[in-house]
């Protein structure tokens, strides 16, 4: 297993490496770039490139299904859910939807565990979520209710955090990473396997999208990459480990979706941070903005871009620890 | 930085007791909620994921209200 696991990781760490930069190059050249809003300059970078995240991911689960044939349909049903939320992703990045539509969109990514489920219910079968101390819950028909949302959750999480150089690799890495430890402990191979892929090709793409950034993830790559995290949760029966682990981002989403009332595009309400000419970002003290993690962290004498990382990175470290926390105590 | 590092330990802390609250919200509905038993299956279904989603609710308002308390408090002013 272990020499299996280390051929597919290598694999989709090294493929998410070669084709960020493949993909820079393309971006630029077609002029699909975003601007670096929180930088004094204002520079343009190539944008969509957190595809290269999937690229890595599919690569790396199709060597998988060979050498893990007892899981191909867990592998398969993961693939697609990724491949579905990327080209929702690509289709925002390329015609921008309203909020709400992204959403909505991203909810149809369920379709291929759902699928898994019906079509073949002796090789996986989900509901009764891992509870810390109490064990299974008892959830049946409101598990189906709430199944959209396991998916669709993480991946809209995911993507309204990266707001800042280096984000959203970084906090996903430690994410997935807690799902892999949780899986070790609780003997969940599945669990190892899918984790082990996404932790490598996030890495693979890293060092381009740290701070001073070369690329830009888009929509594309931050909702693919919460979707294979929910997805993730569910194939290895994680949910309640995954929802911890993903803290800082279900605080930003629900801050957001709180104080805006309701699923709105970052563009349709007023921002909540500004740039200083010295590059400070500062909160825009605008009441009608929402109050973000950013702004939170940031506030009226504001901080460096990296700075407000490395604060983001501490939140996240301690979600780890919760969720290291709540995977030992659900009952074994 | 002083400042942001005192308002992440604080988010932190925050994040924390919302973890511990939501663990004990979930163990008080397997616990109690969960075994309430009502003769009628539909009123008992409305009547175990009602209160259920009732309490998650005020749980998501509480979390709101102490946000919007602390902003106000030590952001929004400048202050620690």
């Amino acid at each position: 297993m272990f020499l299996s696991v280390l051929i597919v990781s290598s694999v989709s760490f090294l493929v998410a490496f070669i084709t960020t930069r493949l993909l820079a190059s393309l971006m630029k050249s077609i002029r699909h770039v975003g601007i670096d809003v929180h930088k004094p300059e204002k520079p343009e970078i190539p944008t969509s490139c957190g595809t290269a995240i999937v690229v890595g991911v599919v690569v790396g689960s199709i060597i998988a299904l060979h050498l893990f044939p007892d899981y191909k349909y867990h592998i398969i049903a993961f693939m697609l859910t990724v491949i579905l939320t990327l080209l929702i992703g690509l289709v925002d990045d390329f015609i921008v939807l309203k909020g709400l539509v992204k959403a909505g969109l991203s909810f149809l990514s369920f379709i291929p565990i759902a699928s898994l489920v019906l079509l073949k219910p002796e090789v996986f079968t989900f509901g009764r979520p891992e509870v810390p101390i109490i064990g299974r819950l008892r959830l049946t028909i409101t598990y189906w209710l709430l199944l959209p949302l396991i998916i669709a959750g993480p991946a809209n999480a995911v993507n309204m955090l990266d707001v800042l150089n280096g984000v959203m690799p970084l906090t996903t890495a430690i994410v997935t990473l807690s799902l892999l430890i949780s899986s070790l402990i609780l003997g969940r191979k599945i669990g190892i396997i899918l984790s082990v892929i996404l932790l490598l090709a996030i890495l693979g793409y890293l060092p381009y999208n740290i701070y001073p950034a070369k690329v830009f993830s888009g929509d594309s790559g931050s909702l693919s990459v919460g979707a294979a995290i929910g997805a993730i949760a569910l194939l290895a029966k994680l949910e309640i480990v995954a929802l911890v682990a993903l803290f800082p981002h279900i605080m930003n989403a629900f801050y957001v979706i709180a104080f805006v009332k309701g699923l709105k595009e970052h563009r349709e309400f007023p921002r909540p941070t500004r740039v200083k000419e010295d590059g400070i970002i500062v909160d825009s003290r605008n009441p009608k903005a929402p109050i973000t993690l950013v702004r939170l962290i940031a506030g009226a004498e504001g901080a460096k871009e990296p700075d407000i990382v490395k604060c983001i990175l501490i939140l996240q470290v301690v979600a780890f620890i919760l969720a290291i926390l709540t995977t030992l105590l659900i009952p074994r | 930085m002083k400042g942001q590092i005192a308002r992440t330990l604080h988010l932190a802390m925050l994040m924390c007791l919302i973890w511990a609250l939501l663990i004990g919200l979930m163990i008080f509905i397997d616990r109690v909620i969960l075994r309430v038993n009502i003769g009628s299956p539909i009123v008992r279904a409305v009547f175990r994921n009602g209160t259920s989603f009732l309490l998650l609710a005020i749980l998501l308002y509480f979390w709101k209200w102490v946000t919007q308390w602390y902003y106000n408090r030590y952001v929004a002013k400048g202050r620690r």
